[in-house]
C-alpha cells in the first residue's frame, strides 16, 4: 500500500500528561506521548521497535474518568485525555509491581553483568522496598546450554517477552518462546538449542534484567569500567554507527551506538538501532595473536624483523628501481574496499602523483575486465538511497542475499515492507528468501536470462498502454516462470510507484553478462523515471570510499577520468607533478600483466580483495612473478607470505578516518587504540613510503588528508574530521554526512537527528520459506533439459574473512559449507533441509549441507563462495554446472 | 375478572393476552391478576428448558429433538424474522450471559460493525472451568441439538456463516457427543449449505481444549484457538471488533446459547416474566459441595439461595449447620448463611456483597476450616493463571506460598495484612479478569473468618484438622 | 513421518476447519498424543511442520496445557480432582487411599508403567464430586470401596 502513508490523516490530538498540555498526532501512545515532553513512564514489556505486550504493568497510569488504573503503553491519545503519571494511587500501584518482580529475583547483582544496566536496579532505586516481605522459597530454574554466544540466567527473568518478540517479529523468526504456564514460566527456544539468527545479539540489549547477557562478556568488566568509543562497524556496506566498549585499548563488547543521558552514557534499553552479529561479537580481533607486528624484508633468508626506517627504505627502492628500469607504468598499486578513505586518497595519491601511474584499483577480486567496467558502470550510476523509507514507495532488489551482505539494510527493507511502508519486489536468479516473506512479488530466472527478463520489465513498462500487453507479460512469464498475476503486479507496482529504488548485489554480478545486466538496470531505471534511483551494494565497507577517493583505474578523487579540470585541479594541489591523464589498468588487468612480466612492482594496501579471488591460483602466479611486492596489511595472508616487504598496518580500531557505505553516507572511524608492538597506522605509512620516494605529503595531521579529499568532492563537506566525531566523554554519535558517489554529493548534517532516530535495525541465518501463494508457479522449461544443476554464487558476511573470520567469538558461528536448494529441486532430489548433499563439478566433489529455500531459481543452486573451495573463475565465461546427489545417513 | 390460565390460554399466549388486560383493569384487579400470576407459577411450575429429561442415557438424537418440536424456532427466524430483528427479540428478552459476566447477549451482538462485509464467527464458549460450575456439561452431553440449534440461530443473528465450539479437553464426551450430533445435522440439512432450503450456510466445528481454566476467558480462548498460548489479550479492540483472526467475534456461553431456541419460542415477553427486572429468564444452578442432593438445578432466576439449598438440593447433609456459600463459582466472595434469603440473580447476589458469576454454588458446613477452602482456591490460581502479566503470575503465587503455611499453622499475624495487601496490588491491575478473582476467595475469607487465621497462627496448626471433613 | 502416514485423512480433516493453519496445533497434538501416548519430539516436528510454525512455537502449546504429556504416562492415566467441591467431599482422602494402593505418589507412574497418578483442577463435574477420570471415562460419586472396585478392573 504506496499511498497508505500518503492518505493516512495524521490529525494532531492535544491533551494534557500531568497538567501540562500537549499536541501529538493521533495513535500516539501515552507513554510515547509522555516521552516527547520529556516525562519518563517506567516499563519493562514496552518498546518501540517491537508489538505492544502490555504484561508488566509498570506503565500504569491514571486518566481522568476510567475507574481503573491504565497502561500508558497501550493507550493511544484521545483529544482532552488527562493522564496522570504520579499519582499516589500510580505509585503504589508501581511499587506493587516491583515488589511482585523482586519477589522471586535472585538478589546476585554482585555477580550480574547486567549490574549498573539493570532496568530493575533503575527502579528499584525508585520504587523498590527497603525489605523484603517475601519469607518463601525463591523460583530457581535450571541452566542450559542455550546460545553460543547468548548467556541465559532464567531466574533473573522478569518475562517482559521483548527477546521473544524481537526474535518473531524482526528477526523474523519465532525461534525464542516462553515455555510453561503461570508462574512456572520461562523464556528458552526449543531443546534449548541457539538463537539462530544473525540478529541474535540484540536480544542481549533488549532484555532490561541479566536474564540474556553476552558470553564472551561475560564477568570480563562491570560497564562503568570501560570506555566507550563511538565508531562505525567496519564490515559491511550497511554501515551502522556503532559503540566500542574498551579496557586498555582492547574491545570488551560492541553495542548499537550509545547516548547520553543525563550526563551519562548508557546503553539505552529502548534502542531501535539494531546491528548485526558479525558487527556486535566480531569486532574483538585488534588483540589476536596473529597481528602482523614488525615490519619484515623478505630475501631468500629467514624472515628477521627490521626497524622501520630499513623496512620503507627497502620498499621505497624497489619501487625506485622498477620505475627507473622499465619506467612508471611496471609498477602497480592495489588497495582493499576495507581501508578508509583518506588511506585510499592517499594510496592514489602515492601511485599518481609520486610514481606517476594510474594503474590503481581496488577490485583484486575480480576475475576479468568485463565484470571491472560493469562494477564501474554500476558505482557510477548509483545514486539510491534507503535513509527516509517513508519516502520510498518501492524497492527493487536484484540478486541479492542483502541479509548476508547488508544485514541492517535488509532488515530496514523488511520492517518497512512488513509494516506496508514500503513494496518490496524481487527479481533475479538468487532473491533473499529472507526478504521475501515480505515481498509483494517476485521473479526468478536463470542467471544467463537475467538480462533478457529485466529488458523485457523494461519494454513492458515503456509501453504507454495503462496495462501491460500480454505478449510482454507472456515473455517474462517464459524467462521467469512465474504466473500472469505475480508479473502484472509486479508491472503495475513499478509503474505506479511514485519513488523508487533499485537495490542490487554486485557480488552477484560475475558472469560475462555483468556489463549487459548493469546497462539494462540503467536503462530500467530511465524508463522508469527520475523518482527511482539505483543501489549498488558492495559486499565490502568502503567500496563507495574507493570509488569516490578514485582509488580506481578509471577514477579521480570526485570525478572520472575524463574530467580535465579534475586533472588540472590535482596537479596543481599536488605539486604541479605532471600526471599521465589516462585511464590505468584495473585490477584483473594489472594481475594479468602482472603474470606476463609486464608490471614488475607491486604495491598492495590490505591483502582482503586478493584473498577473495575466485582463482587464487592466478593470483599466486601474479604475485610469484613480481619483482618487488610491498604490503601493507594486519594480518598474515598468502599475499603478505610473497612480499618482499611487509609493512604491520593498524586494524579500525586503531585509527581515525572515515568510511562511506553503500548509500554514500560518510561515517567516522575513531582510534581508541594503538596498533600493536611495532605496527603503525596506515596513513603515516604511505606518506613514510612517499619521503622515501623523493615526495614529501604535505599533511601535518590526518584532518589535512580529509580536508583536502573533501575539497575535491562536491559540495564539499562542511565539517572537519574532528566535528564529524567529537571522541571521549561528551561525544555525541558520528554525524552522517551523506554522499552520493555520484558526481552529486551532498550534506544532510542537518539531518542527523532525524537519521540517528530512523529505524536502523539489523540480522538472520534462516532461510525463511516463501509464502506459499507464489510456490505453485511452474519451473521455467529450460531446466528440465539442462544436465545438472546451475550453481550461483556469492560471498556471504560471516565467512572466511581476513579480518572477521578471525574472531575468535564469531569463529563457531561461522555456518558449516552449504548449498541451497529450490524446493522443486530438493524434491527431485529427495532432499530436506539439513541433509548432506554430494556436490559433484568435473573432478570435484564436496559435502554439503542442503538448505531447502526459495532464494535460488528453479534450476540453480547457490553456495556461499567464501565458505567453499571452488574454482569458480573456471566458469565465468559459462554457467557452470552441478550434479548434486544426497548422502544417505549424514545430517550435517 | 377470570384467570388467564383459567380460560385456557396457553403460557405461549398469556404474556400477550396479560398485557392486553392489564391496561383494561383497575388497580385492584391489577393486584389480583398480579397475585393470580404468582401463585400461577406455583401451580403451573416452570418446566425445565436445557435440563429436560436429564438422567437420560445417552444424548438426545436429532429425531427426537425434532419430535418434541426441536429446530422449529431455527425454521422459524429463517422463515420469518429478519436477522436484525431476531437481535432485537434477543434484547428484548434481557437475556444475560451466562458465562460469568452477565451481559446482555443482545447488545452484545448489536456492537458488531454495521456494514462489515468480511468473514465473522461465533464461539461457543464451552471452557467450563470455573470450579463449581458444572451446569454446561449436561447441556452438551444430554442436548447437543439445542446447543446447535441456538449456535445456528445466533449466526443467523449475527450474519456468521463459521461457529466453533470451544471445549475443554477434559470433556471428552461432551466433545463425542457433539460431533456426532454436528454429523446428523449436516446429514439433515440443519448445517451446511441452504440450511432448510433457504438462503442460510452454516459450519460448525467442535476445537478441544487441552487443560487451561483461562481459556476460558474470551479473548484466551481466542488465541488458544488460533494455535497459540491462551493469553487473554489487551481490550480495546473487543472480540466483537477484532476476534478470531482479527474478524468480527462474537462469543457466547454455552447455556447463553442454549437459551435462544426457547426464547424465539416462546418470546421474550415469557422469558422476562420468568426472572426479575434485569435478570430475566431461568438459569441453570450447580449446587456442590455439603448439601443432601447435589445436582443442577433449573429454575426461574427469581428462587432464592435458601430455596436453592434447601428446597432443592434438600438442605445441609447430616443436618449440619451451614457455615459459607459461595454463590457464584470460586472468583467471588463468600457469603454467610446471612445472605441466605437473597435473590439468586444477577443483582440479589451483588446486594449480598458477592457476584452470581457462574452461578456455581459451592456449600460448605460447620466442619469446614476455611484458611483450607482459601489455601485451595489460591492454589487453583495459582495453577491457573496464565504468566502473562505480573499481578496474577507473581501475586498468586505468593498468596499460595503463604496460604499453604497459614494452612500448616506457619503463617505470621501480619501475614494477614500482608495477604489483604497483595490481594489490593492484583485487584483492577491485571490483564484479564483470572487477577481480580484470585482475590475475593481471599479477601472474603479474611473478613468473616479472620479468627479462623489467627487461630491457626496463635495453635500453629489447623484447628480442624482432627475433625473429619465428610 | 506418524501423523501425515498413519492419519492423513484426519489431519486433512483439522486442517478443513480453520482458515489458519496454525490453529491445527492443538487438535493435531491430541492426535499425536493418541496415537503415541504422549507427546513425543517427533510429534512436535511434525506438527510444526504442517501447519508452518518453529518448533518452538509448538513447544509454547505443550508446556502451557496441562493436558500434554511431555513424558510417556501409565496405560491407565488417573487423574483425581482435588479442587474444592470434591475435597469437601473427600477428594484428598481418596488420593492417599489410591497413592497408598499404586504405591505412588500423585504426579508418578507406577514400575510397571500401569498407573499414573495425578490430582488435576476442577472437571466440571461438582454436582457429582468426588469424580476422578481414568484415561477418557469419568468415574462419579467416589469412595474408597468405588475406586478399589475400578482398579481392579484395569489390567
Ligand atoms: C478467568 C476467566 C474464566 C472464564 N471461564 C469461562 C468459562 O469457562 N466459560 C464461560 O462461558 N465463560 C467464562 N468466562 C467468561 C468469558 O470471558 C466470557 O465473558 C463469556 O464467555 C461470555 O459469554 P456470555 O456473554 O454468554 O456469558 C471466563 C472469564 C474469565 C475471566
Ligand atoms: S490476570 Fe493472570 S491470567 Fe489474566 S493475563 Fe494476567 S497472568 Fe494471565
Ligand atoms: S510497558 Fe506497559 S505493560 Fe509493560
Amino acid at each position: 500500500m504506496p499511498d497508505a502513508a500518503t492518505t493516512q490523516k495524521t490529525s494532531n490530538v492535544t491533551l494534557t500528561i500531568d497538567g501540562r498540555s500537549l499536541t501529538v498526532p493521533e495513535g500516539t501512545m501515552i507513554i510515547e506521548a509522555a516521552k516527547s515532553i520529556g516525562i519518563y513512564i517506567p516499563h519493562y514489556c514496552y518498546h518501540p521497535a517491537l508489538s505492544i505486550a502490555g504484561s508488566c504493568r509498570l506503565c500504569l497510569v491514571e486518566i481522568k474518568g476510567m475507574p481503573k488504573l491504565q497502561i500508558a503503553c497501550s493507550i493511544p491519545v484521545k483529544e482532552g485525555m488527562e493522564v496522570f503519571t504520579n499519582t499516589e494511587e500510580v505509585k503504589d500501584a508501581r511499587i506493587g509491581m516491583m515488589e511482585f518482580l523482586l519477589a522471586n529475583h535472585p538478589l546476585d547483582c554482585p555477580v550480574c553483568d547486567r549490574g549498573g544496566e539493570c532496568m530493575l536496579q533503575r527502579f528499584s532505586v525508585d520504587y523498590g522496598i527497603a525489605h523484603t516481605r517475601f519469607m518463601d522459597q525463591k523460583r530457581r530454574f535450571r541452566k542450559p546450554q542455550f546460545d553460543p554466544l547468548i548467556d541465559i540466567e532464567r531466574n533473573r527473568c522478569i518475562l517482559c517477552t521483548r527477546c521473544v518478540r524481537f526474535c518473531d517479529e524482526i528477526a523474523g523468526e519465532h525461534v525464542m518462546g516462553v515455555f510453561n504456564r503461570g508462574e512456572q514460566n520461562y523464556i528458552g527456544t526449543y531443546g534449548d538449542g541457539p538463537v539462530s539468527n544473525i540478529f541474535s545479539g540484540n536480544v542481549i540489549d533488549l532484555c532490561p534484567v541479566g536474564t540474556l547477557t553476552s558470553k564472551p562478556f561475560r564477568f570480563q568488566a562491570r560497564v562503568w569500567e570501560l570506555h566507550q568509543l563511538q565508531t562505525t562497524c567496519p564490515y559491511c556496506a550497511s554501515g551502522c554507527p556503532v559503540t566500542c566498549w574498551t579496557r586498555d585499548g582492547k574491545v570488551c563488547r560492541t553495542t548499537p551506538p550509545i547516548r547520553k543521558d543525563k550526563g551519562k552514557y548508557v546503553l539505552d534499553e529502548d534502542t531501535t538501532e539494531f546491528i548485526c552479529n558479525q558487527g556486535r561479537f566480531g569486532l574483538d580481533i585488534g588483540h589476536h595473536a596473529e597481528r602482523l607486528r614488525h615490519p619484515i624484508i623478505r630475501n631468500n633468508g629467514p624472515d628477521a624483523p627490521v626497524t622501520w626506517d630499513e623496512a620503507i627504505q627497502a620498499a621505497a627502492q624497489g619501487l625506485r628501481r622498477i620505475r627507473n628500469e622499465h619506467g612508471p607504468q611496471a609498477v602497480a598499486f592495489l588497495a582493499s574496499p576495507s581501508a578508509t578513505c583518506e588511506e585510499l586518497y592517499l594510496f592514489q595519491r602515492l601511485a599518481r602523483s609520486v610514481i606517476g601511474t594510474n594503474n590503481i584499483d581496488w577490485r583484486g577480486h575480480l576475475a576479468s575486465p568485463d565484470i571491472a567496467a560493469a562494477f564501474s558502470l554500476a558505482m557510477s550510476t548509483a545514486n539510491g538511497m534507503l535513509d527516509d523509507l517513508s519516502e520510498i514507495e518501492c524497492v527493487l532488489v536484484l540478486n541479492c542475499d542483502l541479509l548476508h551482505e547488508a544485514p541492517v539494510t535488509a532488515l530496514k527493507l523488511r520492517e518497512a515492507a512488513r509494516k506496508a511502508n514500503i513494496e518490496l519486489l524481487l527479481l533475479g536468479h538468487h532473491i533473499d528468501s529472507w526478504l521475501a516473506t515480505h515481498a509483494k512479488a517476485y521473479l526468478q530466472c536463470l542467471p544467463d536470462q537475467e538480462h533478457a527478463l529485466i529488458y523485457a520489465l523494461d519494454q513492458a513498462i515503456a509501453k504507454a498502454e495503462p496495462e501491460p500487453t500480454s505478449a510482454d507479460v507472456d515473455t517474462i512469464r517464459e524467462l521467469s516462470g512465474a504466473g500472469k498475476e505475480t508479473v502484472e503486479s509486479l508491472i503495475t507496482s513499478l509503474r505506479s510507484a511514485g519513488s523508487g529504488v533499485i537495490v542490487y548485489g554486485v557480488s552477484e554480478i560475475w558472469s560475462h553478462l555483468a556489463s549487459t545486466v548493469v546497462d539494462d538496470l540503467v536503462a530500467l531505471r530511465n524508463t522508469l523515471g527520475p523518482q527511482w534511483a539505483l543501489l549498488p551494494v558492495n559486499p565490502e565497507r568502503n567500496a563507495s570510499g574507493a570509488f569516490a577517493t578514485g582509488c580506481q583505474s578509471d577514477r579521480l578523487p570526485g570525478s572520472g577520468c575524463d574530467n580535465q579540470k579534475t586533472w588540472e585541479k590535482l596537479e596543481s594541489l599536488w605539486g604541479k607533478v605532471p600526471l599521465v591523464r589516462a585511464a590505468g589498468l584495473s585490477a584483473p588487468d594489472i594481475l594479468e600483466q602482472a603474470s606476463l612480466g609486464e608490471i614488475k612492482g607491486l604495491v598492495v594496501l590490505g591483502s582482503d580483495a586478493l584473498l577473495r579471488h575466485p582463482k587464487p591460483e592466478r593470483v599466486n602466479q601474479a604475485l610469484k612473478t613480481l619483482e618487488h611486492l610491498v604490503v601493507i596489511d594486519v594480518f598474515p595472508s598468502s599475499t603478505t607470505e610473497q612480499a618482499h616487504v611487509v609493512l604491520p598496518g593498524a586494524l579500525f580500531t586503531e585509527k581515525d578516518g572515515t568510511y562511506i557505505d553503500a548509500e554514500g553516507r560518510l561515517a567516522r572511524l575513531c582510534k581508541g587504540d594503538d596498533p600493536p608492538e611495532d605496527a603503525r597506522d596506515n596513513w603515516q605509512i604511505l606518506g613514510e613510503l612517499a619521503k622515501a620516494l623523493g615526495t614529501e605529503f604535505p599533511y601535518q595531521r590526518l584532518d589535512d588528508v580529509f580536508a583536502e579529499l573533501m575539497n575535491l568532492l562536491h559540495p564539499p563537506c562542511p565539517f572537519t574530521l574532528e566535528e564529524l566525531a567529537p571522541e571521549g566523554p561528551g561525544a555525541e554519535c558520528p554525524i552522517r554526512c551523506i554522499t552520493k558517489p555520484s558526481d552529486r554529493f551532498h550534506v544532510l548534517a542537518g539531518k542527523y537527528h532525524a537519521l540517528a532516530s530512523s529505524f536502523r535495525p539489523t540480522c538472520h541465518v534462516r532461510f525463511a520459506e516463501l509464502p506459499t501463494a507464489h510456490a505453485e508457479e511452474k519451473i521455467p522449461p529450460t531446466v528440465e533439459s539442462g544436465p545438472g544443476l546451475i550453481l550461483t554464487w556469492a560471498p556471504i558476511l560471516q565467512g572466511r574473512d581476513h579480518w572477521g573470520g578471525r574472531s575468535p567469538t564469531m569463529a563457531p558461528l561461522r555456518p558449516s559449507p552449504y548449498i541451497e536448494i529450490h524446493p522443486s529441486n530438493a524434491k527431485e532430489l529427495a532432499v530436506q533441509t539439513g541433509d548432506a548433499v554430494e556436490l559433484r563439478m568435473g573432478e570435484l566433489r564436496l559435502l554439503l549441507r542442503a538448505i531447502v529455500c526459495a532464494g535460488p531459481a528453479p534450476g540453480t543452486v547457490h553456495v556461499a563462495s567464501n565458505l567453499v573451495d571452488l574454482p569458480l573463475g573456471d566458469y565465468l565465461t559459462r554457467l557452470p554446472r552441478v550434479q548434486l546427489k544426497k548422502v544417505e545417513g549424514k545430517q550435517t | 375478572m377470570n384467570c388467564p390460565y383459567k380460560i385456557g390460554v396457553g403460557p405461549r399466549n398469556y404474556a400477550k393476552l396479560q398485557w392486553r388486560i392489564f391496561h383494561t383493569l383497575g388497580p385492584y384487579c391489577r393486584g389480583v391478576l398480579l397475585y393470580a400470576r404468582e401463585t400461577m407459577s406455583n401451580q403451573n411450575p416452570f418446566k425445565p428448558v436445557m435440563l429436560h429429561d436429564v438422567d437420560r442415557k445417552g444424548y438426545e438424537p436429532l429425531a427426537e429433538y425434532r419430535a418434541r418440536g426441536g429446530y422449529k424456532a431455527l425454521e422459524k427466524v429463517l422463515t420469518r424474522v429478519a436477522p436484525d430483528d431476531v437481535t432485537e427479540i434477543v434484547k428484548q428478552s434481557g437475556l444475560r450471559g451466562r458465562g460469568g459476566a452477565g451481559f446482555p447477549a443482545g447488545v452484545k451482538w448489536s456492537f458488531l460493525p454495521k456494514g462489515y462485509q468480511g468473514p465473522r464467527y461465533l464461539v461457543c464458549n464451552a471452557d467450563e472451568g470455573e470450579p463449581g460450575t458444572c451446569k454446561d456439561r449436561p447441556i452438551m452431553e444430554k442436548h447437543p441439538h439445542l446447543l446447535l440449534e441456538g449456535m445456528a440461530i445466533t449466526c443467523y443473528a449475527i450474519k456468521a456463516k463459521v461457529a466453533y465450539i470451544y471445549v475443554r479437553g477434559e470433556y471428552y464426551t461432551a466433545i463425542e457427543v457433539l460431533e456426532k450430533a454436528i454429523d446428523e445435522a449436516y446429514k439433515a440439512g440443519l448445517l451446511g449449505k441452504g440450511i432448510l432450503g433457504k438462503e442460510f450456510d452454516l459450519d460448525i466445528y467442535v476445537h478441544p481444549g487441552a487443560g487451561a481454566y483461562i481459556c476460558g476467558e474470551e479473548t484466551a480462548l481466542l488465541d488458544s484457538l488460533e494455535g497459540k498460548r491462551g493469553y487473554p489479550r489487551l481490550k480495546p479492540p473487543f472480540p466483537a471488533v477484532e476476534g478470531l483472526y482479527r474478524r468480527p467475534t462474537i462469543i457466547n456461553n454455552v447455556e447463553t446459547l442454549a437459551s435462544i431456541p426457547s426464547i424465539i419460542e416462546k418470546g421474550p415477553e415469557w422469558f422476562r416474566s420468568l426472572g426479575r427486572e434485569k435478570s430475566s429468564g431461568f438459569k441453570i444452578y450447580p449446587v456442590s459441595g455439603h448439601v443432601k442432593r447435589p445436582g443442577n438445578y433449573e429454575v426461574p432466576m427469581k428462587t432464592t439461595l435458601r430455596q436453592l439449598i434447601y428446597d432443592h438440593a434438600g438442605g445441609i447433609r447430616n443436618d449440619r449447620k451451614l457455615k459459607a456459600i459461595i454463590p457464584g463459582g470460586i472468583s467471588t466472595q463468600v457469603l454467610t448463611p446471612d445472605s441466605l434469603d437473597a435473590i439468586a440473580d444477577f443483582e440479589g447476589i451483588a446486594e449480598a456483597g458477592s457476584l452470581l458469576g457462574s452461578a456455581g454454588i459451592i456449600v460448605m458446613d460447620e466442619t469446614v476450616c476455611m484458611v483450607w477452602v482459601a489455601m485451595k482456591l489460591s492454589r487453583f490460581y495459582h495453577h491457573e493463571s496464565c504468566g502473562q502479566c505480573t499481578p496474577c503470575r507473581e501475586g498468586t503465587a505468593w498468596i499460595r506460598k503463604i496460604m499453604e503455611r497459614m494452612e500448616r499453622g506457619q503463617g505470621r499475624p501480619e501475614e494477614i495484612d500482608l495477604l489483604l495487601d497483595l490481594c489490593h496490588k492484583i485487584n483492577a491491575r491485571s490483564i484479564c479478569p483470572l487477577g481480580d478473582g484470585a482475590t475475593p476467595c481471599i479477601i472474603s475469607t479474611i473478613q468473616h473468618f479472620r479468627h479462623e487465621y489467627e487461630q491457626h497462627i496463635s495453635m500453629g496448626r489447623c484447628p480442624f484438622r482432627s475433625t473429619e471433613a465428610h | 513421518m506418524m501423523l501425515r502416514e498413519q492419519k492423513a485423512k484426519a489431519v486433512e480433516k483439522i486442517l478443513k476447519r480453520y482458515p489458519d493453519r496454525r490453529s491445527a496445533i492443538i487438535p493435531l497434538l491430541w492426535l499425536v498424543q493418541r496415537t503415541a501416548g504422549y507427546v513425543t519430539p517427533d510429534g512436535i516436528t511434525e506438527v510444526a511442520e504442517i501447519t508452518g510454525v518453529t518448533l518452538t512455537q509448538v513447544q509454547e502449546i505443550v508446556s502451557f496445557y496441562t493436558m500434554f504429556h511431555q513424558k510417556p504416562v501409565g496405560r491407565y492415566l488417573i487423574s483425581v480432582c482435588d479442587n474444592i467441591s470434591c475435597s469437601l467431599l473427600g477428594a484428598e482422602q481418596l488420593v492417599e487411599h489410591l497413592e497408598g494402593r499404586l504405591g505412588i505418589r500423585a504426579g508418578e507412574t507406577t514400575a510397571n508403567g500401569l498407573f499414573s497418578l495425578q490430582t488435576v483442577e476442577c472437571l466440571g463435574a461438582c454436582n457429582m464430586a468426588p469424580v476422578m477420570i481414568i484415561n477418557e471415562t469419568l468415574y462419579p460419586n467416589l469412595t474408597t470401596e468405588k475406586i478399589d472396585q475400578i482398579l481392579k478392573n484395569c489390567t
